[in-house]
């Protein structure tokens, strides 16, 4: 089930909601729990044995780890843990993957198996290894209870698309948490405020992208597309965590934030702080500092690095346009720590350009996983063997400037600071006016969803 | 915790309401299990079953059934459309509003693979029925898209329909594009529908004959529906002003059977469609897979028509040139066409077909069967 949905609207969230909140405290997590697996099931009635078995591998493992601790056996059970997680990924995430990759590379012809990709697993999987990994840290309590580590595990907020919530950001919520008015007033506005971004902004950008990427290429066509994607993907995805922080809120939860304006950026470096920023933490955490981070000399920070990007880049998908996205970011990246960053200082506009155009770039890498389509549009930007425009091109730009427009001031923190000010003081002007915010966008985005426009899910390949 | 906020509350209190409505009213007002509007059935809910669950449909079914079944799902489309042109769009639901109220079906992709192998099928059919036909004819009719695209905007998202129509250009018996440009200021396709009229079809039949044609007053003009709305109008869930359909009738005195039924008919006209939404369909009783008319002009010269809906307003003009017509639809037609043609002394043969349609078909193979 998406939560850009005529079922999710009219009938899941009500249904859960209700029974969620007229539940005793002591009950809330099973409801949960099972509203959560409901929730999966619906969509991998299949694989949602897979996410229970994660659930049990990992609650165990995390008993076993604390039982054990200080002993060499703790740190068994942790490596267990994590390779039971890691194998379920590779099994089900690359291995068609790489044995098509291992059959191209060596002309073998080594059986490809085909399995559908569960759902969410990518995020499911790091959750449960982040647990495992904090409680033998001794970061976080051991959870002796199942029903609240399922609930955990399949929170459906953040199941699908993230944000990757670590169990030690939650812990503490998940056995004592307060459900109030105010958390179902803050969450919903949160929720359709996510609703409209994904619904209304998103989803129409997406149209148009598919539309110009289809069709004859030309300079200002590609360009223009390619912003269409860079909005697409950028307010579909910060929409999610949207919905799902919000979400969390109206059960409860306060989860981590997972987009801070990352087109307002003016370095690479800066924008993956403020891009998917829960994965961006999991990777730090549990990879990069592991490694040893930048405390053993340059070389060995460079390497591990490249370590984390490669991992980044395959994260988001079993192929080789993501494994290229990722060293394409890490390139960038270390580019900017060397000598680059220093000059980006110097000047505001042009600091900001090259961001948006590294980073609009390696969109393209990510949008096509032909590479030859890849190289055919990156040299359509570069205005190579293509008309200046196209008629489709002049079409759109004229149609649709004032989306654009409002979809770029949307991406800065400006139309969210002026809400802030305006609702400073708790007045009923205030109440009056987020209601008509909360009520507009509903309606909007209930009429877009009803009318079952282009309504893409894009985490399928995470 | 603080104390909650007024804002906070009131969101709170508004958003269970709204929840709440839309639960309820899901739940209990009556479903429709046909939209006239839309003109399809809705989908029903589904029944549960173990394989039907495992496999995905279950639950794809009815995410249908809850999109189909929503409350107030014309109103919230309608809505829709109207923040897609508040919003500066142009085209809402893959069509184009125009100032002057045309709801134009956008064609902005094609399946070029496909419409040249339909093109390849028509050259196969004419080379394999050289000699046996007096005239082997086509005719491929470009969408209002594009001979209303002035009224659109100085530019559009479609593709080059012109293009298409030169890629066909050993085929084609008409430039339709010129001819329809050159009236392009009348009534030639309907506002609210994907269609061209009578008058339309006219311009082209007159160009087609030639010197046979018979000139506009040899017809008796009778307006059927004046308030038509088509399928434009359902994609765009928005209208401006309904369209008038008019049936333009020769004197020819004839019958006409559609799919061997044994019934003789001494209309073409199908007026029952009148009452319902898509009115369209009173030309012919909409899509047969073969209808027969015989006229009493003995002339000796017996027409196969193949086509799609576009022919269907198409077919009046025809009346009064032939003694048989025999319409064919390829894809419910399922004789091969070849042996019909032998049996049934067939003279001439007429390809007629919207552009658009043309494009995608995948029945088209069957000609040179």
């Amino acid at each position: 089930m998406i939560f850009s949905s005529p079922l999710f609207i009219a009938l899941f969230l009500p249904s859960v909601l209700a029974v969620y909140y007229l539940t005793p405290r002591s009950l809330k997590n099973l409801v949960l729990f099972l509203a959560s697996l409901f929730f999966y099931g619906w969509g991998e009635p299949v694989y949602v044995s897979l996410m229970l078995f994660s659930t049990v591998v990992d609650y165990t493992h995390g008993i076993l780890v604390d039982k054990y601790r200080g002993t060499p056996r703790a740190r068994v059970f942790l490596w267990s843990s994590v390779l039971i997680n890691l194998g379920l990924l590779g099994i089900f995430k690359y291995s068609g993957f790489l044995a098509a990759s291992i059959n191209g590379l060596l002309g073998l012809h080594l059986p490809v198996p085909q399995l559908a990709l569960p759902i969410g697993i990518s995020f499911y999987t790091f959750q449960t290894m982040s647990y495992t990994i904090d409680v033998y840290r001794g970061q976080a309590p051991v959870q002796r209870n199942i029903i609240s580590f399922g609930a955990y595990v399949a929170l459906f907020p953040q199941l699908i698309a993230g944000p990757i919530v670590r169990y030690i950001d939650v812990a503490a919520q998940l056995d004592d948490r307060t459900c109030s008015a105010d958390g179902l007033g803050a969450g919903a506005s949160r929720f359709v405020c996510g609703l409209s971004k994904k619904v209304l902004l998103a989803n129409t950008f997406g149209g148009i992208w598919e539309s110009l990427s289809g069709g004859p290429l030309s300079l200002a066509g590609s360009w223009l597309g390619i912003l269409c994607y860079a909005l697409q993907i950028y307010y579909d995805f910060s929409g999610y965590s949207d919905m799902a922080i919000g979400l969390g809120r109206m059960l409860g939860f306060d989860f981590p934030e997972n987009f801070n304006y990352p087109y307002i950026s003016r370095s690479v470096t800066e924008f993956w702080r403020r891009w998917h920023i829960s994965l961006g933490t999991w990777f730090r955490e549990y990879v990069y500092i592991p490694l040893g981070g930048n405390r053993r000399g340059p070389a060995r920070q460079i390497v591990n690095l490249l370590v984390v990007w490669l991992c980044t880049g395959i994260w988001h998908g079993a192929g080789w346009n993501f494994l290229l996205w990722g060293l394409y970011y890490f390139c960038f990246l270390v580019l900017e720590k060397r000598f680059l960053l220093r000059h980006l200082q110097r000047s505001r506009v042009l600091s900001h350009l090259y961001t948006l155009a590294v980073v609009c770039f390696g969109w393209v890498l990510f949008a096509f996983e032909d590479m030859t389509a890849a190289w055919a549009y990156m040299g359509a930007m570069a205005g190579i063997g293509v008309p200046a425009v196209t008629g489709s091109a002049l079409y759109y730009a004229a149609t649709l400037c004032p989306l654009l427009l409002a979809a770029a001031v949307g991406s800065t923190p400006l139309p969210c600071r002026l809400y802030q000010k305006a609702v400073r003081k708790d007045t009923p002007a205030a109440a009056l006016l987020a209601g008509a915010l909360l009520l507009a966008g509903f309606a909007a985005s209930t009429a877009y969803l009803v009318a079952g426009t282009y309504n893409p899910f894009l985490y399928f390949r995470f | 915790m603080h104390t909650p906020s007024l804002r906070n509350k009131f969101s709170a209190l508004l958003f269970v309401l709204l929840l709440a409505a839309l639960f309820a009213a899901f739940l209990l007002l009556p479903k429709r299990g046909y939209s006239e509007n839309e003109n399809r059935y809705l989908t029903e809910k589904p029944n549960f079953s173990l394989d039907a669950l495992l496999s995905g449909s279950y639950t794809a079914d009815f995410e249908s059934y809850v999109t189909d079944g929503f409350p107030f799902r014309d109103a919230w489309i309608s809505l829709k459309s109207h923040l897609d042109l508040a919003a500066g769009r142009r085209d809402t639901g893959g069509v184009y509003v125009t100032d002057d109220g045309c709801l134009i079906e956008m064609f902005d992709s094609v399946d070029q693979t496909q419409y040249d192998r339909n093109l390849e099928y028509l050259r196969a059919a004419r080379e394999a029925l050289e000699g046996r036909l007096d005239s082997f004819r086509v005719l491929l009719v470009p969408t209002a898209a594009k001979v209303w695209q002035y009224r659109i905007a100085p530019y559009t998202a479609d593709i080059d329909q012109a293009q298409l129509l030169d890629q066909a250009g050993d085929l084609l018996s008409l430039d339709c594009l010129q001819i329809l440009s050159d009236h392009r200021e009348e009534e030639i396709y309907y506002r609210t529908d994907h269609h061209w009229t009578s008058r339309g079809a006219y311009y082209v039949y007159e160009a087609l004959m030639g010197t046979e044609a018979l000139p506009e007053s040899a017809f008796t003009v009778e307006t059927l529906s004046e308030d038509f709305l088509g399928t434009t109008f359902s994609k765009a869930g928005i209208w401006f002003e309904k369209d008038r359909i008019e049936a333009w009738q020769p004197d020819t005195v004839y019958t006409i059977e559609h799919n061997l039924d044994g019934r003789l008919l001494d209309s073409m006209y199908d007026r029952s469609f009148l009452d319902k939404k898509d009115k369209y369909s009173v030309f012919l009783g909409g899509n047969q897979a073969l209808s027969v008319i015989r006229t009493d002009n003995a002339n000796g010269r017996r027409l196969v028509l193949v086509k799609d809906s576009y022919a269907n307003t198409f077919v009046q003009f025809l009346l009064p040139h032939y003694e048989e017509i025999h319409i064919v639809d390829l894809r419910s037609f399922a004789l091969p066409l070849s042996a019909y043609i032998e049996e049934q002394q067939i003279t001439d043969l007429l390809v007629l077909y919207n552009l658009k349609g043309f494009s995608q078909e995948t029945s088209v193979f069957r000609i040179a069967k």
